[in-house]
């Protein structure tokens, strides 16, 4: 299905491709959202993923999964934002009001987990989402976010460090 | 809890913290219109680059090949020019070296 929509996107039908971005609009939104933690910034970024989705759509080679390919656009366009923005990171504070916290238990604490993903660093938080929110493999990491498979490998694993830093700080 | 299961134990809160992230997010997905309008604006946004790079080309291209029919009418101009420099040069220098040694003579 998704194949067909391309191919005909590819070939100029325009319907088709409006079509395939609304199929994928809450897979990007999400996907920037979690790894970002900030809302209007994860529009901001799948508006701009969108647009280079529409110019480059020939450029995609049916290799890799079609979600693949918009997730390394996404990436891509948002480490653009933060090195245009040059601030430091906000966490969502609507999400975090949203849905307080529950009482302190490892199983179902999992918006503090997710609040230790949001403060850990940029290069670390990537690949430890796509590793483990999407199970994406170290080689598919190491081509969307365009380092060596040894350094996704090194950068999950410190993530993974500061996140257990991270969360037993936030137990104390 | 020993070291050997922690690791295990937070990929597994952070698999559920996906999941709970995920069904939690409530998105405002816009409709189809949107996106067809997306799209239109980009094409005519590339047809309109396209055009901006097409006049711009063929602007530095008049320049150029006018640059080349101006050298190619002024080149021989040029060379007689040169031609007439040098000449006007070495009769000083003949005329000069002349005098100089009509004076060491006497």
């Amino acid at each position: 299905m998704d194949s067909d929509l391309i191919r005909r996107a590819q070939g100029g039908d325009e319907k088709a491709l409006a079509e395939l971005l609304k199929k994928h609009y809450s897979f990007i939104v999400k996907y920037v959202w979690k790894m970002s933690g900030d809302e209007q910034l994860a529009y901001d970024v799948t508006q701009d993923t969108l647009i280079k989705t529409i110019q480059k759509i020939n450029q995609y080679n049916h290799r890799s999964k079609f979600s693949t390919w918009l997730i390394q656009i996404a990436t891509h366009t948002y480490l653009d934002y933060k090195r245009k923005q040059k601030r430091k990171y906000e966490l969502d504070e609507k999400l975090r009001e949203e849905y307080p916290r529950s009482p302190v238990s490892l199983e179902s604490d999992w918006h503090e987990v997710q609040e230790a993903l949001w403060k850990l660093e940029d290069e670390h938080r990537i690949p430890l989402v796509l590793k483990h929110y999407y199970g994406y493999e170290y080689t598919d990491i190491a081509k969307m976010t365009r380092v060596k498979v040894g350094t996704v490998k090194s950068r999950v694993h410190y993530g993974l460090e500061n996140l257990r830093k991270e969360l037993r700080t936030d137990d104390k | 809890m020993t070291n050997e299961k922690k690791p295990q134990n937070l990929e597994g809160k952070l698999q559920e913290a996906a999941r709970h992230t995920d069904e939690q997010m409530e998105l405002t997905e816009p409709s189809l219109s949107y996106f067809e309008n997306l799209i239109e604006e980009q094409t005519a946004l590339w047809y309109r680059q396209l055009w901006f790079e097409l006049t711009c080309l063929w602007g530095i291209a008049f320049i150029f090949i006018s640059f080349l029919i101006f050298s190619l009418f002024y080149v021989p101009f040029l060379f007689v020019f040169a031609q007439i420099t040098s000449i006007i040069i070495l009769i000083r220098y003949f005329y000069k070296e002349r005098y100089e040694m009509v004076e060491m003579q006497q």
